[in-house]
């Protein structure tokens, strides 16, 4: 239905209010799924975490029991925490290093740029469970391919149990995290490589900047703040990387790569304490907090 | 625009064997599982062997599409994708539109927490997720598996769309609305057109992490028809010697489609990796 529209009459006014309770309108699906499925979960998981909870059963309320049994007699957890950090950062650090060097001889005039970034994205793509499963055999001591180089190039005679020995188990699960994270921290910081106008390097070059200080003074400081926001995004994702570790090591051998999450999911899914495993993973909340407070500037930039 | 100034021919095939490396890093783990599962259950253990294809067959993929059910499986993962994908969409595109092109109070507010509920991690909500499903009956069941999916599904294509909706004109909207269109004629007509490559980032981004979602399946699902394709191929660890050929031969399955779409639309892929990022 055709309308008319001056700019200073009363009717400019009654459409922008129909248009405005339509657009009310349209969001309701969004304001259904927000709650529903995140904010009412998170409150009900915190309450969970005060009561000690079976599942068909109705909880008993232990106040801070839970917190209180995990800060001062789990032994585990203390353990679970301290492979979660070394987890976390070993993996950062590295996809940081591999995916910052990659994309900076990414960011070089190459023939087939384009193959090169699909082919290094090919990580990303394999579903995580299947990366799991892949480095499970790749590590495997019988069978699997790196013992076997070690064996033809002669380095050991009795090549290791790799995913059955504390620190090798640890270096393993990082080494198939970084595999499958690094081409994401590639791709961004290509794209934020790519963003720097050239004018600028040429302009260094011709004030007689060499390869190193240009890197120094344009590429990083250019770069930094994606880099930052990739940084936070991965170490939220690392976190909860559960599929590679639950089915690369079940968290073994002993507790030796286990982390809140897989450790969450034993408790509650393996052993039943449901209010407790929601303590678990709730101890993470004051980082994560951290992490968004971070992080909301920087996505939000373009608001008003 | 290049760090090294001037390359000389040495330097230029310096880039050129790091790049290759690179490659070989990232595609050395895809070859050992598609080699493995191209051999036969005799060949798989036998290293001497181990890297060279000799002797290759198809006898796991005749064997997992035999001795398991992974064609229900796929059919699961698929319409479970398709159809978590798409009421994603919806949501997101009708939200997107009104966020963008409409003034009402709180409509900041549904923009933060929207980044918010995108950010959350599975890892606090696994949990909570299962506790509130159970309640409601839908443990083990097609309908509660969607729910959970669209905890990922829906902040994500919400949170792209508006990054695109926020980007296009007012000016297109009110030339719609004046030349007679309604505000849903404004955003079927006028904008989606537009946004289609922003829409198609938003779908296969929710289809791909539907279609590799494990977590959730683990917790929600116990009955075999159920059975995601993640959570079958899982399902090959509880042996107490793991078939090792087989259970490759499944992975290079749930490999395949993504590789498909990931050659076809490498531009949208590529475009909804970096948005997290470095849009704005």
């Amino acid at each position: 239905m055709p309308r008319r529209v001056r700019s200073d009459t009363p009717l400019l006014r009654s459409i922008h209010f129909e248009q405005s309770t339509f657009g009310v309108f349209l969001v309701i699906p969004l304001i259904v799924v927000l709650p529903g499925l995140l904010l009412y979960p998170m409150i009900s998981s915190v309450l969970v975490s005060l009561q000690a909870k079976v599942i068909g059963s109705p909880g008993r309320y232990v106040g801070l029991g839970n917190y209180v049994e995990l800060l001062t007699k789990d032994r585990v957890f203390l353990e679970v925490f301290v492979n979660t950090v070394i987890y976390a950062v070993a993996s950062v650090v590295f996809k940081l290093i591999l995916g910052f060097a990659a994309a900076i001889f990414l960011n070089e005039r190459v023939r087939g740029q384009n193959v090169f970034r699909g082919w290094i994205l090919l990580p990303w793509i394999i579903p995580t469970l299947v990366v799991g499963l892949m480095f499970r055999w790749m590590f495997d001591q019988t069978g699997g391919v790196l013992n076997f180089l070690i064996l033809k190039m002669g380095l050991m005679k009795i090549p290791p149990a790799w995913l059955a020995e504390n620190w090798l188990a640890k270096g393993a699960v990082i080494f198939a995290n970084v595999w499958r994270g690094f081409p994401f921290f590639m791709i961004t910081i290509l794209a934020g490589l790519q963003s720097i106008s050239p004018e600028l390097y040429e302009a260094a070059a011709m004030d007689g900047a060499r390869g190193g200080q240009r890197m120094r003074f344009i590429t990083i400081p250019a770069v930094r703040s994606v880099i930052l926001v990739v940084i936070i995004l991965s170490i939220i994702w690392t976190f909860n990387d559960f599929e590679l570790l639950w089915v690369m090591t079940g968290g073994g051998p002993s507790y030796s790569t286990h982390i809140f999450v897989t450790y969450a999911y034993q408790l509650s899914f393996e052993g039943s304490r449901f209010g407790y495993a929601s303590a678990v993973s709730l101890i993470t909340t004051p980082l994560l907090v951290i992490f968004i407070l971070l992080l909301l500037p920087r996505l939000m930039r373009d608001e008003e | 625009m290049s760090i090294i100034d001037r390359r000389s021919p040495a330097q230029t095939a310096g880039v050129y064997v790091i790049l290759v490396a690179f490659c070989i890093f990232a595609a050395f783990p895809v070859y050992w599982v598609v080699l493995t599962s191209l051999k036969s259950a005799r060949d798989v253990f036998k290293t001497a062997e181990i890297l060279i294809p000799v002797r290759l067959n198809l006898s796991n993929y005749a064997t997992v599409f035999k001795q398991y059910q992974i064609a229900r499986w796929i059919e699961v993962s698929t319409i479970l994708a398709l159809v978590s994908t798409f009421f994603a969409l919806i949501v997101g595109i009708l939200a997107g539109y009104s966020l963008t092109h409409f003034r009402y109070r709180g409509r900041h507010v549904l923009a933060v927490a929207i980044i918010l509920s995108y950010i959350i991690p599975k890892g606090l909500l696994f949990i909570p997720l299962f506790l509130v499903l159970n309640q409601l009956g839908l443990v083990d069941t097609f309908l509660g598996l969607v729910f959970a999916h669209e905890t990922f599904s829906v902040p994500f294509c919400t949170w792209l769309l508006y990054g695109y909706f926020k980007t296009l004109p007012k000016e297109l909207v009110d030339s719609g609305r004046i030349d007679g269109c309604s505000p849903l004629g404004v955003l079927t007509k006028i904008l989606l057109p537009l946004a289609a490559p922003s829409v198609a980032t938003a779908a296969i981004f929710a289809f791909t992490t539907s279609w590799n979602e494990f977590l959730y399946a683990a917790t929600l699902i116990t009955s075999s028809r159920l059975k995601t394709l993640p959570l079958g191929i899982a399902g090959f660890l509880r042996a107490d010697s793991y078939n090792w050929g087989p259970m490759m031969a499944a992975a290079v399955i749930a490999i395949i489609p993504m590789l498909v779409l990931f050659v076809l639309l490498q531009r949208y892929v590529v475009q909804g990796l970096t948005i997290g990022a470095v849009k704005g």
